[in-house]
């Protein structure tokens, strides 16, 4: 080497040797600004303060080595940074952690010849509000038992959805499940309210609402054949003490000779827990307590449409780009997908929790309200799809786990000597070799029954009230 | 073993034991149960490996027969082995009710068939200088490294590797060269060609069905050029993979791959960038003979460019037929045929024309060498059609698009890949000669980046897409 290249080699190993030094540094800087944002803003995983803390320790330590070391360490660290930015674009381009689902409902909708919808829900809503019609989501009360609405100025636990709009709920069949709201929000065909008596009422969670079924496939639809008054005060998440509250708030007013009160295996108990802990609706097993909702319509409706017009204008800015940008320099995708591996990884099977006490509690003071008008209560036991063996995600834990809610459940209704339609004993309990023939009435994913699984819960349903006095 | 990770974690265990066993012996011990191993991961039943076992066996047998006797016994040897390979194949020429009709293993098979003709000819024109044992035949012929999809290694290089004894000592440089070539091959079989083979779908669903003009032309451009991308990953990575580890086992096994997109002429790409050694072999025991016998039969001069047309023509059609036994691929074969013999054909009339100096001076043309490029590519990327697809399908997309569809897609293709290449080339030539490459500690850092990117990209991808890489499409061939 002659020693013009000698020099130009020295110069270029100084250079490199600096910018390794501020690739360390900044490295260092950068995870510990880092880690003090994720304390700072209360992130709940420890990965995500203790890794950038280990970098931020680590780096400067590498200061302290030979140059060449240093230039190898810069060198890991911004491969490692490449690296994991260039996976952040293939995360972008082709992960989406909804695929899964989404392809399983193409096929399941493609099987039953549904046309199928992959919009998401928000643009199915943008899509009917471009068409004039006053779309919305369905109101899940249960969202917001920690913050409740404020509705003239009080705190309000909120049991239905906007009036007279058209709610678009989830889609289990390839097609979301659009259905207008009654005078009080709930999916009752208009003018429910102003019947002169009401045979029956549906109270419960989404089955009661029919999600996700064309309405004529619905329970309310198979009940009505028999019952045509009937009407339902359900919505999605409802557990034991909202569904009791919706009984005070709203069916004190119509009086129904029959209730339905429907627990379904699955979410019941997970609901009720949530709801055990919430003062404002355990206030609902005082016989006195009430909201007065009925009166509150208009001032529900004004609280419910502000709640809901924020949340909507919130996710559409999570399309836009300077939060694009800010998600990717965060690593957002990559971090959110990484997580739901490492959760599917390491999920554990979900605990026994039924707190039968409180139950027992909600039943009865429900019964002693319908009692009180001349009406009775029979209760309807909806298994969970996943019960039956080769279907969806059954496991022999699983169905040990929902055994043991069936028995915990019978025994508080024979406690109170309260009728059931035990429909856990109506869909084939079969091996798994035969589960074909379970697949009429259930989704192989998570999901609310298929049309034939509702019209076999009406009919044993219908069948059951016949035969009770 | 479908996967290139199942073969790299095979490949980890061999090197493992290789390196765990003291003396010479031992080692070749290794290999020679990893190979026995490595055939035994595609077990489908003992009866399933009869018709592999025979072939190899008779194979072996007709060797000996030529080392014996090579004059009588070399021609009926050749032919019954070639014919034996095309019924156990199972060539769609052929009538169905003379084939087994049970499932065997044919992995590797093509592989074989060419190690084995190499060895006969060879022997029969004595440049082997001992005879093969069978030992060493069982060992070269379904060697694990390169049964699945080559490279096709010469005896003579096999043989001067197999003893391990006599294999240097690797150094650190060695090995961390090995594990970056292997990483190269693992980001190309399972990123690259997963991303490519997703997208190709997605453009034949898009192309197919979308009503906009706009959205067919963009698919359907990305649907014929995807596919040679999707498959140089998926070969040439694999490709990598198997050098890399034969480096840790001190076994230097032939390129086959040399930039293939960076051809400027179709000869090029086949004879000197794509597949090289399956080319290498072709040009030894096809073109080259061929060639010799058209010569001497018609020995006038003006005789001589048409013969190497012809050569040209019938070689690269038996690389098509090669690939595989249906209709599809015997047009492929004329197609690749008819690719070289008229890029043979042009090179001869233009030098005739202008001249070799003129042409010589065109050939270095900037211009004239990113459209010759891009034509290639287009070429190339035509010619595989009939890799990916089969005349039905082809039916479906030409109705779904229209021949003036179809036009303005094959220019998009050629205009695209003439100005991407011409790009592509400039940034690759600015990093070969940029200042660092002199300097082994900068060189050594940015290798040290680029491999830890690289890594993180392999593991981080794997597990965010969750699902397994495309198989080795030459597997199957």
């Amino acid at each position: 080497m002659n020693p013009t290249t000698v020099d130009k080699v020295r110069t270029q190993y100084s250079s490199a040797v600096t910018l390794a030094n501020s690739v360390l540094f900044t490295a260092s800087a950068g995870s510990a600004a880092f880690c003090l944002y994720c304390i700072a803003s209360h992130k709940d995983h420890l990965y995500l303060r203790l890794a950038p803390a280990m970098i931020g320790i680590a780096a400067p330590l590498l200061m302290k080595f030979r140059p060449v070391f240093r230039l190898m360490a810069a060198a890991v660290v911004i491969g490692l940074g490449v690296g994991l930015y260039v996976a952040q674009g293939f995360a972008l381009m082709l992960v989406d952690p909804d695929r899964p689902a989404l392809q399983a409902l193409e096929k399941e909708a493609k099987a039953a010849r549904v046309p199928f919808d992959g919009r998401t829900r928000i643009q199915v809503i943008e899509d009917l509000r471009s068409q004039g019609v006053a779309a919305y989501p369905p109101f899940y009360p249960y969202l917001l038992l920690d913050a409740p609405l404020r509705v003239d100025g009080e705190p309000t636990i909120a049991l239905s959805s906007i009036a007279n709009i058209t709610a678009v709920c989830c889609n289990d069949s390839g097609q979301y499940l659009e259905y207008k709201t009654d005078e009080h929000g709930f999916a009752n065909p208009a003018g429910s309210w102003s019947q002169r008596s009401i045979d029956m009422a549906l109270v419960g969670a989404s089955s009661a609402v029919g999600e996700s079924v064309p309405q004529a496939d619905n329970l309310l639809s198979q009940l009505r054949v028999r019952y045509p008054s009937a009407m339902t005060v359900g919505a999605g998440g409802n557990g034991p003490l909202l569904e009791l509250a919706s009984i005070r708030e709203y069916l004190t007013l119509v009086k129904p000779k029959r209730v339905v009160w429907l627990f379904a295996e699955s979410h019941t108990p997970e609901y009720l827990e949530a709801e055990s802990h919430t003062p404002a609706l355990l206030r609902y097993l005082d016989a006195s307590y009430k909201q007065g909702l009925l009166e509150k319509q208009d001032s529900l409706n004004q609280a419910i449409t502000g709640y809901f017009n924020s949340g909507i204008q919130t996710e559409l800015a999570e399309e836009a780009p300077p939060r694009l940008a800010k998600d990717f320099l965060l690593l957002k995708t990559f971090r959110t997908v990484m997580y739901y591996y490492v959760t599917a990884k390491t999920a554990k099977p979900r605990p026994f929790q039924f707190n039968s006490e409180v139950y027992e509690q909600a039943l009865r003071e429900g019964r002693r309200m319908v009692n009180s008008w001349g009406g009775t209560v029979t209760l309807a036991y909806f298994p969970d799809s996943s019960r039956y063996a080769g279907i969806c995600i059954y496991t022999p834990a699983l169905r040990q786990l929902y055994d043991r809610t069936h028995e915990a459940f019978m025994k508080v209704a024979n406690k109170l000597d309260i009728p059931v339609v035990d429909l856990s004993r109506s869909f084939p309990d079969v091996p798994a070799a035969q589960s074909a023939i379970n697949t009429q009435y259930f989704y192989p994913y998570p999901a609310h029954y298929k049309p034939a699984g509702y019209h076999l819960a009406g009919k044993e349903i219908l069948s059951a009230l016949e035969k009770l006095p | 073993m479908s996967g290139p990770f199942q073969f790299l974690m095979f490949s980890i265990v061999v090197i493992l034991a290789y390196y765990a066993m003291g003396s010479g012996g031992w080692r070749r011990a290794v290999l020679q149960v990893a190979n026995l191993c490595f055939l035994a991961t595609f077990f489908e039943g003992v009866r399933a490996y009869i018709p592999f076992a025979a072939f190899l066996i008779l194979s072996y047998a007709g060797l000996r027969l030529i080392q014996w006797r090579p004059r009588p016994w070399f021609v009926p040897v050749l032919v019954t082995t070639i014919a034996g390979f095309i019924w156990l194949k199972k060539y769609a020429f052929l009538p169905s009710s003379i084939f087994i009709h049970t499932v065997y293993v044919t992995v590797g098979l093509s592989y074989i068939l060419f190690r084995v003709l190499h060895l006969m000819i060879e022997t029969r024109s004595g440049k082997l200088l001992e005879p093969v044992g069978l030992v060493s035949f069982f060992n070269y012929t379904t060697n694990f490294l390169t049964l699945v999809s080559g490279p096709i290694q010469m005896y003579p290089e096999y043989r001067a590797a197999e003893d391990p004894a006599a294999r240097p000592r690797l150094s650190a440089k060695d090995v961390a060269e090995a594990l970056e070539r292997i990483m190269r091959g693992l980001f190309k079989t399972n990123i690259l060609s997963l991303v490519l083979s997703t997208l190709q779908a997605h453009m034949i669903q898009s192309a197919t069905t979308s009503p906009m003009a706009g959205v067919k032309l963009m698919s359907g451009a990305l649907m014929f050029a995807l596919f040679p991308l999707f498959i140089y990953s998926n070969f040439a990575g694999y490709i990598d993979i198997v050098i890399g580890v034969g480096r840790l086992l001190g076994v230097t096994l032939p390129e086959n791959f040399a930039r293939p997109f960076s051809a400027d002429n179709v000869i090029d790409f086949w004879s000197n960038r794509w597949h090289i050694t399956l080319s290498g072999w072709l040009k030894t025991y096809v073109y080259n003979p061929l060639l010799l016998t058209l010569m001497r039969r018609f020995p006038s001069s003006g005789m001589a460019s048409a013969s190497a047309v012809l050569a040209f023509f019938v070689t690269f059609f038996l690389v098509g037929v090669w690939h595989g036994q249906t209709s599809e691929f015997i047009f492929c074969g004329f197609l690749l045929g008819l690719g070289v013999s008229v890029n043979k054909l042009y090179q001869l009339l233009v030098t005739a024309r202008m001249g070799r100096k003129g042409y010589n001076a065109l050939s270095r043309n900037p211009l004239y060498i990113a459209l010759s490029r891009g034509l290639t590519f287009t070429w190339m990327a035509f010619t595989l059609i009939w890799f990916w697809s089969n005349w039905n399908q082809l039916r479906m997309i030409e109705a779904a698009l229209g021949a003036r569809m179809l036009v303005a897609i094959w220019l998009a293709i050629f205009a695209g890949s003439t100005v991407l290449l011409a790009a592509w080339e400039e940034v690759y030539q600015r990093i070969v000669s940029a200042p660092w490459n002199g300097v082994p500690l900068l060189s050594l850092s940015l290798r040290t980046a680029w491999g830890t990117m690289l890594l993180v990209v392999i593991v981080a991808v794997n597990l965010l897409l969750n699902q397994p890489a495309p198989e080795i499409v030459y597997k199957s061939f």
